[in-house]
């Protein structure tokens, strides 16, 4: 079926040129890494590890999938990729293996497709997933997968989506049964109908990674037209409220946490209130597509695959006549060409329609009930290995350190050996139907590990010196709405004894299932002390020498190393650009000052210091001219920056070659200035990238006629001996008098004029100087 | 006078203080303390008062270091054993800050010595060991006007209050007289928890400096009482006594008097 459910918005088309544009300036040296990586990671391209290869992040709203999108993905993969995809627990699709200089042809290429990575990584509004049954589900209170469409397209459109202070996930389910994981999102709504009317329950601060949380309940009932308020107002008090430099602590569930959910719901109600006085909100009325009840029964035949094919496959949809089959893809990993091959699917089955699982697999619904046969024998001859979704077979699990920079373990490699030692005992079983298993290659939890029944969590461990790959067993997480519970640990395990430390386990627990009882009671009491017995049963390492098999991680050769751990790529943005540049424009000084004031070097300080806070104002200049006028107009009109800086223009175009030496260095000193400056701005920049205004703040500037009364030379004093001495000179002077200091980058700089502020003086300027800053202080 | 760079760094971590600055180390540079007694109480505030930079210390004592004086008289040490404690106690304070002028007094003090003392001080602080001796010492100090911080201690308890003579009550306000002979506990009873003297000496250190540098609330009117063993502090309001013997209006002492003391009692029970 080719119905298109989700429209990809103009905005999003026009804003991949600013994509073109980043890597092409990349591409010719024109812009440094960090920069780049700060365009490049919000429009879900991310580094593989080592740095040489890349992989696109496709949001697919809601897991909804056509099946020409479906052939797009698989002819993109196969032209700039390595003709492979991934399936990831967010519903997205991922091309790995792309060359840098193809990430735009990808975006292009998809664009025409309806599809698109833009927020598919960095602190962005991530792809919004929704019960991948919606609409053919028998216990669906409503579909709300048109809702999460609706929701995508809303926010798509604005550019604010792209620039949050850390990731911002939201999901839906549409019942309690919770396939989408309501409280392990920032926002979960829950489908409810109240007096007639559709509406959600709303949780938040839900979040699974190094630090896991179960969200909260907000709001018991909002009913469906105040969707859109509702979840732009908790964008909005995450965007005002949420810390942009601290990232490994800023979702909105720590936010949650820091306020209490009290306090933030207040913030929330104020926010609702002024988003729905200031603007209306409709959300575009997404037609759920259905079709007409029909008889069909499904075919009988004496096929075992076949009759496992039925048990473990086939969903019955609730419309008469129809099921949906679940397409288990091990690892979430499927090739270009089986991808083709399933959407060629529809030529013989003219209505399929897929969709993508946050179980990592992929499901065709609206099959006739009397096409299974037939449609099972066309699957056989596409997929090796299908069988069995839902199961104990069914890992979830990351990428690991196969691509990932932030993978420890070869999670992967170790899913593969789990599931052929499962296939080889435990299909059928008790623990087959009723467990199952999630795996991440390190503590960030993609392969959501806080929510599996038994969960492995890739570590390092020191053994003999040497690292030894290590996976801490969880037992006992859970899904499903207020149930939800996380995981909790039991010990740990070598990654090499894991395989045969869960065949134990796995058959110990068969053994308790036959007169057992509750599955999560039970994972969270007897589970334990046998997975705890065990794992001292396996707790044993040889060293090296008599071992070197437990030094070697699963699908390796070499011996187990950290290199080629990096820092994760997901937060990179403003910040990081913001930096970048503030970093280019200090280099630039130090290299116009060994240089002899050389003006290229001069000019680069005047363009990185004034490009470095214009992208907070949504304006990303690639040439110094407009850098400088845009900085012009932004900060010196806007009385953010200092008005000494209002002939910054004249200043900058009156650089050339035919400067003399003493007119260079004048140059050079402003520019020093000037960074300076705008250091401080960033310094005095809050987490929501407002500034405090020049105008109505005391930041007075510097009068001729205010010549400092004594200058004292701190160069090479340390703190707080430096403070102690300006601050015992400012004793001796009278009120409003100005004493100047010089003193040391680094901690001085950093310390000292706060210090002296606090004490009641007024800073009127700071001048970097190549490694010092001559600072002007007024007497309070 | 102006701070040199060792002493700036010496004090730096007490003039980064609003409260003190480089106006007040210089007050307290500039600052003389008389510290009656170099015992439990005298040892620790001694200590103190010369680490901040206090730049006169007189230090009257008129024993001799005993072995069982370390267990909480920390200015004096093994070593020090048999000398003569005022002399122990200069070494040590010089020792551990040179911008401290130290004066020892090896002698006891009495009613005709105690105004000559006094006249060279801007405070005292008052770490005798027996009745006689606190009273004489209230008593010389309401008489010239010299600030005066009292402290005293006993097993797990102890107390301070601090006496601005005239402004507030004196110790004379808070017991009249010395108790009789018998109404004081006997040797054995009289043990001190050397931690205890600890604490009351630094409160009384502490007052010393707030007074020199002018800041805050001292404990004039107020008398502080410590409880070692439940830890807590309390304070009792001490109203100046309109018929004191000494600082009221109408005094009836009007000469210093010495008075008797039974050998064993002088030594142990108020340190």
């Amino acid at each position: 079926m080719n119905y298109n459910l989700f429209n990809l918005p103009e905005e999003v088309k026009k804003d991949a040129e600013n994509y073109r544009r980043s890597l092409e300036e990349f591409l010719a040296d024109k812009i440094p890494d960090a920069r780049f990586k700060g365009v490049r990671v919000p429009w879900g391209v991310y580094s593989h590890r080592g740095g040489k290869a890349f992989m696109s992040r496709i949001r697919i709203p809601a897991g909804a999938v056509n099946t020409a999108q479906l052939k797009a993905l698989a002819e993109a993969a196969k032209k700039y990729g390595d003709g492979r995809l991934h399936i990831t627990t967010r519903q997205d699709i991922q091309i790995h293996n792309i060359k840098l200089e193809d990430t735009f042809k990808v975006i292009d290429y998809l664009q025409d497709y309806g599809l698109s990575p833009r927020g598919g990584g960095g602190n962005t509004l991530r792809n919004i997933t929704a019960c991948p049954f919606s609409g053919i589900c028998k216990d669906e209170v409503f579909d709300v997968r048109a809702n999460a469409i609706a929701l995508t397209e809303y926010f798509l459109r604005q550019e604010s989506s792209f620039m949050l202070p850390r990731k911002f996930k939201i999901t839906f389910s549409g019942c309690v049964k919770d396939c989408s994981g309501i409280l392990i999102n920032d926002v979960g709504l829950l489908a409810d109908i109240r007096g007639g009317k559709k509406g959600f329950k709303i949780f938040v601060g839900g979040g699974l990674g190094a630090s896991s949380r179960i969200g909260k309940l907000l709001e018991e009932f909002i009913p469906e037209s105040e969707l859109g308020y509702c979840v732009t107002a908790l964008k909005n008090v995450f965007y005002k409220n949420g810390d942009r430099k601290d990232r490994h602590h800023n979702r909105l569930r720590f936010l949650v946490e820091k306020m209490g959910l009290d306090e933030f719901k207040k913030l929330y109600l104020s926010e609702f209130k002024a988003v729905k006085d200031a603007e209306h909100i409709a959300l575009k009325d997404i037609q759920a597509f259905s079709m007409q009840e029909i008889n069909s029964e499904i075919p009988v035949k004496e096929d075992k695959q076949y009759r496992d094919f039925l048990r473990y496959n086939i969903r019955p949809q609730r419309q008469k006549g129809y099921s949906c089959i679940l397409l288990r893809i091990p690892q979430g990993d499927i090739k270009a060409e089986e991808l083709a091959a399933l959407a060629g699917l529809e030529g013989d089955f003219k209505d399929i329609e897929f969709r993508a699982l946050q179980s990592q697999d992929i499901a065709i619904a609206w099959v006739e009930n009397s096409c299974l046969f037939d449609i099972f024998l066309k699957i056989k001859n596409i997929l090796q290995d299908f069988l069995y979704p839902d199961t104990l077979l069914d890992v979830t699990v990351c990428k690991g350190a196969t691509t990932c920079n932030l993978g420890l373990c070869n999670s992967p490699a170790l899913s593969r050996k789990i599931e052929e030692m499962i296939k080889a005992r435990f299909i059928g079983k008790e623990v087959f139907k009723r467990l199952d298993i999630k795996l991440n290659g390190c503590p960030n939890s993609c392969g959501q590990h806080p929510i599996g029944k038994i969960s492995f969590v890739g570590a390092a461990k020191r053994v003999d010196n040497r690292p030894v790959p290590f996976y801490k067993v969880l037992l006992g997480g859970r899904r499903e709405a207020e149930k939800t519970a996380l995981a909790k640990e039991a010990g740990m395990i070598a990654a090499k004894n894991a395989p045969l430390f869960l065949e134990e386990f796995l058959n110990k627990v068969e053994e308790k299932f036959r007169e057992s009882i509750d599955i999560y009671e039970f994972l969270e009491a007897e589970a334990v002390v046998i997975a705890k017995e065990l794992l001292a049963r396996h707790a044993y390492m040889p060293s090296y020498l008599e071992g070197r098999n437990f030094y070697v991680d699963w699908g390796r050769e070499d011996d187990f190393s950290l290199s080629g751990l990096g820092t994760g790529e997901c937060g990179a943005g403003v910040i990081d650009m913001i930096e970048a540049d503030l970093a280019d424009a200090k280099i630039a000084i130090e290299e116009a000052e060994k240089k002899s004031y050389d003006i290229e070097k001069i000019k680069k300080a005047f363009f990185s210091a004034s490009r470095a806070l214009l992208i907070v104002k949504g304006v990303d200049p690639y040439n110094p001219e407009d850098a400088v006028s845009e900085f012009k107009k932004k900060f010196v009109d806007a009385k953010i920056a200092s008005d000494e800086y209002a002939d910054i223009e004249n200043v900058f175009k009156a650089i050339n070659d035919k400067l003399n030496a003493e007119q260079k260095k004048e140059k050079f000193l402003y520019a020093g200035k000037f960074t300076a400056h705008i250091n401080e701005l960033y310094k005095s920049m809050d987490p929501s990238f407002s500034f405090p205004n020049c105008a109505g703040e005391s930041k007075p500037s510097l009068k001729n006629n205010e010549a400092p009364k004594r200058i004292m030379d701190l160069k090479g004093t340390p703190c707080p001996i430096n403070y102690i001495k300006a601050k015992l000179a400012l004793e001796d002077l009278d009120t409003g008098d100005i004493l100047e200091v010089i003193l040391d980058e680094g901690e001085p700089i950093r310390n000292v004029p706060e210090s002296l502020k606090n004490d009641g003086h007024q800073v009127l300027s700071v001048k970097q100087e190549g490694k010092f800053y001559r600072i002007l202080i007024k007497k309070g | 006078m102006s701070l040199n760079d060792l002493q700036i760094e010496r004090y730096s971590r007490q003039i980064i203080l609003p409260q003190v600055g480089g106006k007040g180390q210089e007050k307290l540079l500039n600052a003389k303390v008389l510290i009656i007694g170099t015992g439990g109480l005298g040892a620790p505030s001694a200590l103190y008062l010369a680490a901040a930079g206090v730049g006169r210390i007189g230090l009257v004592d008129s024993d001799k270091v005993e072995v069982n004086n370390l267990q909480r008289q920390i200015i004096h040490s093994t070593p020090s054993v048999g000398m003569p404690k005022a002399e122990s106690g200069r070494r040590r304070l010089s020792e551990l800050n040179p911008d401290v002028k130290v004066d020892a007094y090896n002698l006891r003090i009495n009613s005709e010595n105690i105004l000559a003392l006094l006249k060279n001080y801007d405070i005292v602080v008052d770490g005798t060991d027996n009745f006689p001796t606190r009273f004489l010492v209230n008593d010389a100090c309401v008489m010239t006007k010299k600030p005066l911080v009292h402290a005293g201690i006993f097993r797990f308890d102890g107390q301070i209050m601090t006496i601005l003579p005239k402004a507030g009550p004196c110790y004379r306000c808070l017991f009249p007289e010395p108790p009789p002979p018998g109404a004081v506990p006997s040797c054995q009873e009289g043990g001190i928890l050397g931690a205890v003297a600890g604490i009351l000496g630094v409160l009384q250190a502490n007052e010393v400096l707030k007074f020199i540098l002018g800041i805050g609330e001292l404990l004039t009117g107020r008398l502080l009482i410590f409880d070692a063993l439940t830890s807590t502090f309390r304070t009792v309001k001490v109203p100046k006594d309109n018929d004191c013997a000494v600082c009221s209006d109408h005094p009836t002492i009007t000469k210093l008097v010495d008075y008797e003391q039974q050998a064993c009692q002088i030594k142990e029970e108020m340190e």
